[in-house]
């Protein structure tokens, strides 16, 4: 039982980096108005 | 401080930075372009990359390297994990070893996958050597070339330009292991037995002692496993005491050569840095800041364990320093040595219990790690901590002077700034955060043998050890419980992940954008001033971050020492 907790605590661990890196690339994210007003 | 302990640190820097230039020119004509070596096993390399399914001309963007980066290790966690539970059932188990306890198996496989080899057992009386061999020595390869590969990405982040490819995962991982950390392991072994570290499959030896009682000497492949703990960064010790014994580290030459492979991969890829960018001096230059942090910290370790206890000097002869927890062979000068190299990398292989230095010394220990590995820190790690430093460091001097800040022509902005703050946030905020949910539970308190600072200090080096992926424990702790081995387990998860995903990301930033040709205004980053003010933000951002913390265990403690106390 403590081997499958684990198990799912360790894969829900990396679910949450995912989705950690998932909110990264949104924090930087630049509105394409600013991008070609930048070009 | 005697003049033999002078001598063996004047010999270290000679060699160590004697390294920088081959080996960190080796890297980048082998790992990141096609260098002789390279070419000559292309056929190896391509028949990995096949049986692997992996298109090794295909590039990725930041986030499918994060993605295969993430994937890659939690396959290797969940294998581990199973190894440690079954080992019994497994072969190459001579002593019969029983399976770890969930926590401590969790705690273990994070440990190892993360580059940090914090040990909550003792080696010799709970693995078998298959768990020691697939299990810990695999995943120190795999942590530290999957630390090279995030450095190099973001490197490359920094050379091309308008681009949305940082490299290929699976290229970069093939070719670290393949090319470096092969080779030097391989050889360096060799050397570690011809120095007398056992390297054999065979049971533990039962000898008769003298009073005639039986005692089982614990041998198995050491020298295999601690050379590529030494040169990964990871530096998890075969036996308990790690260096400190004398089949994991019988000689001075022995100890010498663990300390030059802690360190070696970390210098050398400040040179691959600067000959990626095109310009050596930058490598140059920030070789120069670590160097110079180094000496600073190492010469404060080797004045105070010199100088000795002066609460002790009516009771104990202490003419050879302040011996306690040191290894007889070894003294003061090569402790000391020793100390500031495994806490300054991410090392973390002791050859001395760090909870005996002198409270000052604890500081120093303490210090290197949580200024987040930028003194050579582990492989990889160490340079890409330093490079976000140094995007901290070009932002402050583009505001003071009212410039945008650039670094190797790549403007520094808002969203650069926002994750290398992601990113150096982190490992602090795990330090501190757990520290103090410890500090006031039961179960925390709890593992602590000694009272006052001393034991918060204990308390407050293990977080720091775990989330700065170090692994050195500075011992009195009772760790081995579920409480630490699963809140250590946290602070290594979160201080080895989620600082990567937002380093991938800067890479990604960086290699979208042009590169602007450098003018008359543009502030020169290989020069004195610049590694000044690069020092300057790692000191005052460290300082300000931890000093509150640091003040409650070490300092405490000196002064406590100083009026005559000791815990």
């Amino acid at each position: 039982m403590a081997d499958v907790l684990i198990l799912l605590v360790l894969v829900g661990a990396f679910a949450a980096m995912v989705g950690y890196a998932w909110a990264c690339r949104d924090l930087t994210r630049v509105p394409e108005a600013e991008q070609k007003a930048d070009e | 401080m005697t003049w033999q302990g002078w001598l063996q640190i004047a010999v270290f820097a000679a060699l160590i930075t004697a390294a920088v230039r081959p080996l960190g020119g080796y890297i980048a004509r082998n790992v990141d372009g096609a260098g002789k070596v390279q070419r000559g096993f292309a056929w190896f390399e391509g028949g990995l990359h096949r049986l692997a399914g992996v298109d090794p001309e295909k590039q990725q963007g930041w986030v499918d390297y994060a993605l295969a980066l993430l994937w890659f290790h939690l396959a290797g966690m969940a294998a581990m994990y199973g190894l440690l539970r079954l080992q019994q059932y497994l072969p190459l188990n001579p002593q019969q070893m029983d399976a770890m306890t969930p926590d401590l198996a969790l705690n273990t496989a994070v440990s190892f996958a993360t580059n940090t080899s914090w040990q909550s057992y003792g080696g010799e009386s709970t693995l078998g050597y298959l768990a020691q061999m697939c299990g810990l020595t695999v995943q120190s390869f795999m942590s530290c070339a999957t630390g090279v590969a995030v450095a190099l990405a973001l490197v490359r982040g920094f050379v091309r330009r308008s681009s949305q490819e940082i490299g290929n995962f699976w290229v970069d991982l093939t070719r670290i292991t393949l090319y470096v950390l092969l080779p030097i392991g391989f050889i360096a072994a060799l050397v570690m037995i011809s120095q007398g570290v056992p390297q054999t499959l065979g049971p533990y030896v039962t000898a008769t002692t003298l009073e005639g009682a039986q005692q089982a000497i614990a041998l198995g492949p050491v020298a295999s496993q601690k050379v590529i703990a030494a040169l990964s960064g990871d530096g998890g010790g075969f036996f308990n005491v790690n260096s400190a014994h004398p089949f994991e580290n019988p000689t001075a030459l022995t100890g010498l050569i663990q300390a030059l492979l802690i360190f070696v991969l970390g210098v050398a890829l400040t040179n691959t840095f600067g000959r990626m960018v095109g310009d050596e001096r930058h490598g140059w230059a920030l070789f120069a800041a670590m160097a110079i942090l180094f000496i600073a910290g190492l010469a404060v370790i080797y004045g105070s364990e010199s100088h000795g206890n002066p609460a002790l000097t009516h009771i104990v002869d202490q003419s050879g320093g302040n011996m306690e927890g040191k290894e007889v062979r070894f003294g003061v000068g090569q402790s000391s040595l020793f100390a500031m190299v495994t806490t300054a990398s991410s090392d973390g292989a002791v050859n001395a219990m760090h909870d005996s230095f002198m409270p000052l010394s604890g500081l120093v220990l303490m210090a290197n790690m949580m200024l987040d590995e930028v003194i050579v820190g582990g492989p990889g790690s160490g340079l890409f901590s330093m490079l976000l430093f140094v995007i901290i460091a070009v932002f402050a001097a583009g505001l003071m002077i009212g410039r945008t800040p650039e670094y190797l022509g790549k403007k520094i902005e808002g969203n650069e700034v926002k994750m290398t703050m992601l990113a150096l946030l982190c490992v602090p905020a795990a330090i501190l955060g757990i520290s103090a949910v410890a500090a006031v539970l039961p179960a925390g308190v709890g593992g602590l043998n000694n009272a006052g600072p001393h034991g918060f200090s204990e308390m407050l080096y293990a977080y720091t050890s775990a989330a700065a992926t170090n692994g050195s424990a500075f011992a009195g702790l009772n760790a081995n419980t579920p409480f630490y081995n699963l809140t250590l387990a946290a602070a290594m998860f979160i201080g080895r992940f989620m600082v990567i995903a937002p380093v991938l990301c800067i890479a990604g930033l960086l290699a979208a954008k042009r590169i602007v040709p450098a003018s008359a205004g543009t502030m020169p980053t290989h020069g004195p001033l610049f590694v000044g003010l690069l020092i300057g933000t790692i000191v005052i951002v460290g300082g300000l971050t931890f000093f509150p913390a640091l003040a409650l265990g070490p300092v405490a403690e000196q002064f406590a020492m100083q009026a005559g106390q000791t815990y």
